[in-house]
């Protein structure tokens, strides 16, 4: 899946307003929240065919990491 | 992980109660500061939508009478067939003795009838299932009446908003019969004590006492904020606290894969069976297991989470009362994975065809009388304590 494709599916599945850009911090993403994890590890599932757990995207620090670690190989 | 298979057991008929008095998430946007598009991202994001809650002085035993009387007219049964009486809650009228022996005079239920409580929550229906099909497959008894439900609202803080907005007052009545020619029920069941921090009530056991009027009282009743301003006490009024996402990675993770373990040893794929019932907990845990093992968003209804609330142990049977109510009546083919998860941590799942399982629906609870007071109560127990009708 390309990156904007990317971009656009998560701002979906977060409910966000705003278009998500590669380069924000998910800590200044106001819903990057608990509830938005477990959307965000459905989607991985749904989009990437990836299994991932909670502590992987805890660790996270830019939608570019997220995206990096959904096409990581 | 432990896999058994009953030859002889049918799940004949189920009944739901849930009470009438429904509370939205709208409704309570004062708790949101106003703000309807953060209701509206819970709403669509995890399902919370509205729940309903028991009223003050209105049990687990008032509601589950119903749901079992419900069941028995409906059904014809003969209570005095009623060979064990199984309640499954975490709600009980009183701390002792059992739930189960105030339905078993509530309901006039004869004395060869074996009544006992079991304490589970989420996972509860199944456990109560694999107990109950138990005693029928070894002959203990032939018939058996399953109880299972929770008015957790009791314990919960309006305040808190992990918790309150998430779960809803229900109870449920089924019943198991003996039949030579049932179709097996194939069950796997499992727990991890390990994770028994993860949903509690810490205080009001024999571990923390409330012991009135020590010096730490205020301390064991004191109401500590999270992150996020959520109040949480050890002991008194609202003290269920529950570590949220320490359970939904348990289920994404332990139920995910005791899911899976359990369709392939007995060789079936999601495509063998018409529905997932699982546990309400919220609708992404519901639509995150039912992606990951394969079945398709329409074989796993998350929507009666959304009518009604997370109903803890009650939820699987209404989701059965509410979303297969028109396939019982049509006398649909009913291949069905049951599966609940939760408290303990504890988790189960039940494989079998149900067809010609006989659903009542949901229904609103109607009270027969006005429940008794609280002072009502107390005095009615001074007296006894005073020995008013002893000798």
């Amino acid at each position: 899946m390309d990156k904007q494709s990317f971009l656009e599916n998560l701002q979906d599945a977060l409910q966000r307003d705003d278009a998500l850009t590669m380069d924000m911090r998910l800590k200044d993403v106001p819903e990057w929240d608990s509830l938005a994890m477990m959307v965000t590890l459905a989607l991985a599932k749904r989009d990437f065919g990836k299994t991932l757990g909670l502590s992987a995207l805890k660790k996270l620090q830019s939608v570019d990491d997220l995206y990096a670690l959904l096409t990581a190989k | 992980m432990n896999f058994v298979e009953f030859s002889h057991v049918r799940l004949s008929a189920i009944a739901s109660v849930v009470p009438a008095e429904e509370m939205r998430l709208v409704d309570e946007a004062a708790y949101y500061g106003g703000d309807l598009r953060k209701i509206d991202r819970i709403r669509k994001m995890a399902g919370i939508d509205r729940r309903r809650i028991a009223p003050e002085g209105v049990t687990f035993s008032d509601l589950s009478i119903q749901a079992a009387e419900t069941l028995f007219k409906e059904n014809n049964v003969d209570r005095n067939g009623v060979d064990a009486l199984i309640c499954v809650s975490q709600s009980p009228d009183y701390p002792v003795p059992g739930t189960a022996f105030i339905l078993h005079k509530a309901l006039g239920l004869p004395p060869a009838c074996a009544a006992f409580d079991i304490n589970l929550g989420c996972s509860g229906y199944i456990y109560g299932l694999w107990m109950a099909s138990s005693l029928i497959e070894s002959r203990a008894g032939r018939r058996v009446l399953l109880l299972v439900g929770e008015v957790y609202h009791r314990y919960i803080n309006p305040a808190n908003r992990i918790t309150a907005p998430l779960f809803g007052d229900a109870s449920t009545a089924s019943l198991l019969e003996y039949a030579d020619d049932a179709a097996p029920l194939s069950f796997s069941m499992g727990s991890d004590g390990n994770g028994y921090e993860a949903i509690i009530r810490p205080g009001g056991g024999a571990r923390i006492p409330h012991l009135p009027g020590s010096p730490d009282d205020a301390d064991y009743l004191a109401t500590v904020p999270d992150a996020d301003g959520n109040p949480w006490t050890v002991g008194g009024y609202g003290n269920l606290w529950m570590d949220g996402m320490a359970v939904f990675a348990f289920t994404m993770t332990v139920v995910n894969d005791h899911i899976l373990a359990h369709l392939a040893h007995k060789n079936i794929t999601p495509k063998n069976l018409d529905k997932l019932i699982l546990h309400q907990a919220n609708k992404q845990i519901v639509q995150n297991l039912a992606l990951s093992c394969e079945f398709t968003p329409e074989q796993a209804p998350w929507e009666t989470m959304s009518k009604y609330g997370n109903q803890a142990g009650a939820s699987i049977p209404v989701t059965i009362c509410d979303q297969l109510k028109s396939a019982c009546d049509a006398g649909d083919r009913l291949r069905l994975m049951l599966c609940g998860f939760g408290i303990g941590l504890s988790w189960g799942s039940c494989l079998g065809d149900f067809t010609g399982l006989h659903c009542t629906g949901v229904h609103d609870f109607v009270p027969q009388t006005s429940p008794p007071g609280r002072a009502e109560q107390i005095a009615y127990w001074h007296k006894k304590f005073e020995g008013e009708g002893n000798g």
